[in-house]
C-alpha cells in the first residue's frame, strides 16, 4: 500500500478533524486498501509556509491550508476573501463547488500544488471587548487583529478600526491585556480556542468566508495513474460534502454555547440597513483589488450568485 | 528503529566535537536513509522554515537588551544594589538570580529567551565573583524553564487549543506549581552554595545599600516598564523584548552615559551572532522532528501506553516518563507537536482533568530543554554566558532533580495543582 | 588572509544592520500603535524575513570566529594524528550537510522564483537565495580550515568550534 501523509491545522477530534477522517476512510475504502492515509493534525508537520513547500517539493502528499494563504500563488483566490463576497452558506456552495470554484482550482497550475476541493471553515465573524458592533459608526476607533493579508487589512481600515497584523499564537494574550481590541475568526474558533473568556460581544456579521483548499502535491499527482487520479478525486468531493455537513452543525452548537452563561457573550447581528451602509463603506475595498486578471471570473461569480 | 538511529548518531556526532547544529543534520540525513526518504529540500526547508516565526524574534531582542543592559552599565548597577543587600551572604547573587527567574517567567512565555537575557547580564557577574561557572549556568537554565509555566506561556496557549480546556483556567493552575519551582531551586541552591568559595562581602552599612538603590533606579525601572505595559496591554510579549532592548539602550546612554556609539554597534553584532548560533540549532532540530513524525513514531506511543489506561495517576506518571525521556532528545515545540495530540485524548479517556494535566505536561516538556544531549536551554547559556557546554551539564545536575523532585510532588499528589485552582473557582 | 578579513567585518556590518532594522521595525510599530492608533503592516511579514536573513548570515559569521556550540571533550584529549582523523571526518560530515542545505535551499528558491510575499512583494524565493548563499559560504569555510589543517599549515585543534570563555572573550 502507498501512504499519504496529509497535514493540517485542525485539533485532532474536533469537528474539522472528523472531516480530515472521513475523507482518509473514502481514500482507503475506494481504493481496495492499494492507498492508505496518515492525518497528522494541529500543524504536526509545520507551519504553512513549511507544509506548502513540503508539497511543491514531493516531501508531503497532501495538505489542506487556507485559500488566502494560497493567493501568493494563484491571484484568483482573492475573489473568496472579498468582503461580504457570500450572504450565506448555499451561496458560497453554489460557487466553489461549482464551475467558479473548478476555474479558481485550475489557477494554482504551475505552482507545484494542485487544488481537488474546496473544504469549509465558516464564515469569519467578528468579536471585541468593547462595545456591541450593530452599526458602521460602532467600528470607529476600534483596533482589530487581522490576518496579515492586504484585503483584511484594507477592509478593517475601511471600516475606521486600526488593524494589527499579528500572529495567532500572540492573539489571546492581546486579547486579554488589551492590546487589541478585538478579533476575526468563525464560531468556532472561538469557543476553541477560548477568546470568548477575554471578549464580551459578538457580531454575526459574515464579513468574510474562511475557505480552505484540499491540496495534493504535483509531483505525487504526476506519478499517479488516471485511475488513482479519479479515486482521489471522488474521494475529496465526499470528503467536501461530509466536512460541510459536520461544520455547520458545529457553528451552532458553537452559536449556542457562546450565548450561553458559560460563554457568556452579548451576541449582535446587524440589521438589513446597517449591513447595507457597512457593505457600502468596504465597497472601495473590493473595486481596489479586482485586478484585470480576476475580474473576469468575478462577473461569472456575481452571475452565479445572482442566478436561482 | 528510528529513535535508535537518531539517538545514536546525535550521540556520536557531539562526542567527535561535531558542532550541536550539524550533529543535527547528521541526524536528518542519517534518518532519510533509514527511513528511504532522501531529499535535500527536507534539510533546507525545516531548517530555514522552521524558525521563521515573529514570536521567536523575542530570542535576538532579549538577547540584545542584555548586551545593552551589560555594555550602558544597567546589569552592574543592579547587581551592585544585589551585592550591597545580599552579598554577605555565602551565595547570594544565586538567590538574585532565582528571583530574576521568577520575574522573567512573568515577562515571557519562552524559556529560550528568559534564560539568554539572564545569562548575559547575571553569568558575567557571576564569574567577577568568583563562582563556579557550571553551577551557574545551571541553575540560571533550571531558572529559565520556569517561563514556560508561569504565565504568559505559549505552551498553555497551544495546550489549551489542542486540548479544547480553559486558557486562563490553565494559567491559574500553573502558578502555584511555577512557585514551587523557583522554592525547589533555593532550597538546591543552598545545598551548592553550602561550600562556600565565593567572594563574600562585609555587611553594608543601609545607607550604602540606599545609595545603590538610588543609583541603579534607572535600571530598576526596566522590569516594571515591561511588566507594566504587558499588564495594561501596551504591547505583546514579543513587542516587549524590544521596548526592552531600546529602554536599555537609552538609559545607558543618557543617563549613566556609558554607552557609546562603538560599543552599541558592537552590542548589535554581538546579540547578533549569538541569536543566530541559537536560532540556527534550533532550525536544525526541526528537521529531525519532522523525520520523526512523519516515521509516526506517535503510533508506537499509543500501544506502548495503553496497559496503563486503568489507572489515572500511573498513566500520568507514564506519560512524565516518556515526555521526559523524549524530551532528552527533542526540544519542547516539536515535543509538544508530537506528543500533545497524542497524549491529550488518552488522558481525557482515562478521566484525567485536562487543566491538571496540561500543567504536569508541561513542566515534563520544560524539563526536557535541561537534559543532556539535546537541551536548547543549556546550549543557550552556554553560548549566551560563553560557559562550556560540559561544565553547564553538569552544573545543571543538583537544580534538574530539585525540579523533577517537583515533578514528582505533583504526580503523586494532584491536589496541589487542583487544591488552589478549586479555591479560585 | 586579508580578504577574509575584509568578509568577516562585512558580515559584522550586516548582522548588526540586520539586528538594527528588526529592533526600528518593531519599536516604530509600538509607538504608532500607541500614540496614533495605527501601525505599518508590513512589519510582522518583513521581519520574518529579516530575521531568516540575520540568522543565516549570523551562522556564517559565528562558523568564521568559531562560535558554535560543540563539545569538545573528548577531542581535546585526543593524540594530533587522531585529531586530525576526527578533523577529516566531522570536516567531510559537515560539507556534506552544508552541501545538502545549499542544494535543497535551491531546489526550493526554484519553485518560488514565480511568487512574491503578500505585503511587502518581496519574491518568496528571497530566503531560499539567501539560504543557498550560506550553505555554499559555510562549506567554503570548513573545506579551507580542512585543506590548511590536513595539510599542516594549522593546527587540528582550531578546527573544533566551542563557545568556551577562552575563545570568545
Ligand atoms: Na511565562
Ligand atoms: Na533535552
Amino acid at each position: 500500500a502507498r501512504d499519504i501523509k496529509i497535514g493540517h491545522f485542525g485539533a485532532p477530534g474536533t469537528p474539522f478533524d472528523q472531516g480530515v477522517q472521513y475523507f482518509a476512510e473514502q481514500v482507503e475504502a475506494l481504493s481496495d486498501g492499494e492507498y492508505t492515509v496518515t492525518n497528522f493534525p494541529s500543524g504536526q508537520l509545520g507551519n504553512e509556509a513549511q507544509q506548502i513547500g513540503a508539497l511543491q517539493g514531493g516531501l508531503q502528499e497532501m495538505l489542506i491550508t487556507s485559500s488566502t494563504n494560497l493567493i501568493k500563488y494563484n491571484e484568483l483566490f482573492q475573489l473568496i476573501d472579498l468582503p461580504f463576497a457570500f450572504e450565506d452558506d448555499a451561496a458560497t456552495d453554489k460557487v466553489l463547488l461549482g464551475d467558479v470554484g473548478e476555474e479558481m482550482l485550475a489557477g494554482l497550475d504551475g505552482s507545484g500544488m494542485k487544488g481537488l476541493t474546496f473544504i469549509d471553515n465558516g464564515f469569519r465573524d467578528l468579536s471585541n471587548s468593547e462595545r456591541p458592533i450593530e452599526s458602521l459608526a460602532d467600528f470607529d476607533g476600534l483596533s482589530f487583529r487581522v490576518i496579515g493579508a492586504p484585503v483584511f487589512i484594507n477592509t478593517f481600515s475601511a471600516l475606521g478600526t486600526n488593524p494589527v497584523p499579528m500572529p495567532f499564537p500572540e492573539v489571546y494574550t492581546a486579547l486579554e491585556t488589551g492590546t487589541v481590541d478585538g478579533q476575526d475568526n468563525p464560531l468556532i474558533t472561538v469557543r476553541d480556542v477560548n477568546f470568548f473568556e477575554v471578549q464580551d460581544y459578538l457580531t454575526t456579521s459574515k464579513h468574510a468566508y474562511s475557505a480552505l483548499v484540499l491540496l495534493v502535491s504535483q509531483p505525487f499527482w504526476n506519478s499517479l495513474s488516471d485511475e488513482d487520479k479519479a479515486m482521489l478525486q471522488d474521494a475529496a468531493d465526499a470528503a467536501a460534502l461530509e466536512n460541510r455537513k459536520i461544520m455547520r452543525a458545529a457553528v451552532e452548537d458553537a452559536k449556542a454555547f457562546l450565548s450561553s452563561e458559560e460563554g457568556g457573550m452579548t451576541i449582535s447581528e446587524f440589521t438589513p440597513e446597517a449591513r447595507a451602509e457597512i457593505v457600502e463603506a468596504v465597497a472601495p475595498v473590493t473595486e481596489e483589488l479586482l485586478t484585470d486578471a480576476i475580474r473576469p471570473l468575478y462577473e461569472e461569480m456575481q452571475s452565479t450568485l445572482a442566478a436561482d | 528503529m528510528t529513535f535508535v538511529v537518531f539517538l545514536s548518531v546525535l550521540i556520536l556526532g557531539i562526542v567527535l566535537g561535531l558542532p550541536i547544529a550539524w550533529a543535527l543534520i547528521a541526524c536528518g540525513i542519517a534518518l532519510m536513509m533509514h527511513l528511504d526518504y532522501f531529499n535535500a529540500q527536507i534539510i533546507a526547508q525545516n531548517m530555514i522554515l522552521g524558525t521563521d516565526n515573529f514570536i521567536l524574534l523575542a530570542i535576538p531582542f532579549f538577547i540584545l537588551a542584555g548586551e545593552l543592559m551589560n555594555r550602558g552599565g544597567l546589569s552592574r548597577r543592579i547587581i551592585e544594589v544585589a551585592m550591597a543587600a545580599f552579598g554577605h551572604v555565602s551565595g547570594g547573587l544565586g538567590y538574585v538570580a532565582i528571583c530574576a527567574s521568577l520575574i522573567m517567567a512573568s515577562l515571557s512565555g519562552s524559556a529560550i529567551a528568559d534564560s539568554a537575557a539572564l545569562a548575559a547580564i547575571l553569568i558575567p557577574m557571576m564569574k567577577l565573583g568568583n563562582y563556579p561557572e557550571g553551577s551557574s549556568g545551571g541553575l540560571l537554565a533550571a531558572g529559565g524553564v520556569i517561563a514556560p509555566v508561569i504565565p504568559p506561556s505559549i505552551a498553555l496557549v497551544v495546550f489549551g487549543a489542542i486540548a479544547n480546556v480553559s486558557i486562563s483556567g490553565l494559567f491559574m493552575a500553573a502558578i502555584v506549581p511555577g512557585t514551587l519551582m523557583a522554592v525547589s531551586l533555593i532550597i538546591a541552591w543552598r545545598f551548592v552554595s553550602r561550600g562556600g568559595g565565593f567572594q563574600t562581602l562585609e555587611r553594608q552599612p543601609r545607607a550604602e545599600v540606599l545609595r545603590a538603590l538610588w543609583r541603579a533606579l534607572p535600571a530598576l525601572v526596566l522590569p516594571i516598564v515591561v511588566i507594566g505595559g504587558l499588564r495594561v496591554g501596551i504591547f505583546t510579549p514579543t513587542e516587549a523584548a524590544v521596548i526592552a532592548a531600546v529602554y536599555a539602550a537609552l538609559v545607558g546612554a543618557f543617563v549613566y552615559g556609558e554607552l557609546t556609539i562603538k560599543s552599541f554597534y558592537e552590542g548589535l553584532v554581538e546579540a547578533g551572532k549569538t541569536s543566530a548560533v541559537v536560532m540556527f540549532l534550533i532550525g536544525t532540530s526541526m528537521v529531525s522532528a519532522w523525520l520523526i513524525t512523519i516515521a509516526n513514531l506517535p503510533t508506537q506511543v499509543i500501544a506502548f501506553l495503553q496497559p496503563f489506561m486503568g489507572s489515572p495517576q500511573l498513566l500520568v506518571g507514564m506519560i512524565v516518563v516518556l515526555t521526559l525521556l523524549l524530551g532528552m532528545v527533542l526540544d519542547f515545540t516539536p515535543l509538544s507537536l508530537i506528543l500533545m495530540p497524542i497524549v491529550i485524548p488518552l488522558a481525557k479517556a482515562a478521566g484525567i482533568d485536562l487543566v491538571y494535566f496540561g500543567v504536569v505536561f508541561t513542566i515534563a516538556g520544560a524539563l526536557g530543554m535541561l537534559t543532556p544531549p539535546v537541551g536548547n536551554v543549556l546550549n543557550v547559556v552556554a553560548g549566551v554566558g560563553k560557559v562550556r557546554l560540559d561544565k553547564i551539564m553538569v552544573g545543571v545536575l543538583p537544580f534538574l532533580f530539585a525540579e523533577l523532585a517537583v515533578l514528582g510532588l505533583l504526580v503523586a499528589f494532584p491536589v496541589i495543582i487542583t487544591g488552589p485552582l478549586d479555591l479560585l473557582r | 588572509m586579508p580578504v577574509l578579513r575584509l568578509a568577516e567585518k562585512l558580515l559584522e556590518a550586516l548582522v548588526a544592520a540586520l539586528l538594527f532594522a528588526l529592533v526600528a521595525m518593531v519599536f516604530v510599530n509600538v509607538m504608532l500603535r500607541f500614540f496614533m492608533n495605527s501601525g505599518i503592516v508590513v512589519t510582522e511579514e518583513l521581519s520574518r524575513i529579516v530575521l531568516s536573513i540575520l540568522i543565516l548570515s549570523g551562522a556564517v559569521l559565528a562558523l568564521i570566529q568559531q562560535r558554535h556550540i560543540a563539545m569538545t571533550l573528548v577531542v581535546d584529549r585526543l593524540p594530533k594524528g587522531a585529531k586530525k582523523a576526527v578533523v577529516a571526518l566531522t570536516g567531510a560530515i559537515m560539507l556534506y550537510g552544508n552541501y545538502l542545505l545549499a542544494k535543497g535551499a535551491w531546489m526550493q528558491a526554484t519553485l518560488n522564483f514565480s511568487s512574491s510575499y503578500p505585503i511587502s512583494g518581496l519574491p518568496m524565493a528571497t530566503i531560499y537565495v539567501v539560504a543557498t548563499l550560506a550553505g555554499a559560504a559555510l562549506a567554503l569555510v570548513v573545506a579551507v580550515r580542512m585543506v590548511l589543517i590536513l595539510s599542516g599549515r594549522m593546527e587540528p585543534e582550531t578546527f573544533f568550534q566551542a563557545a568556551s570563555a577562552d575563545i570568545a572573550e
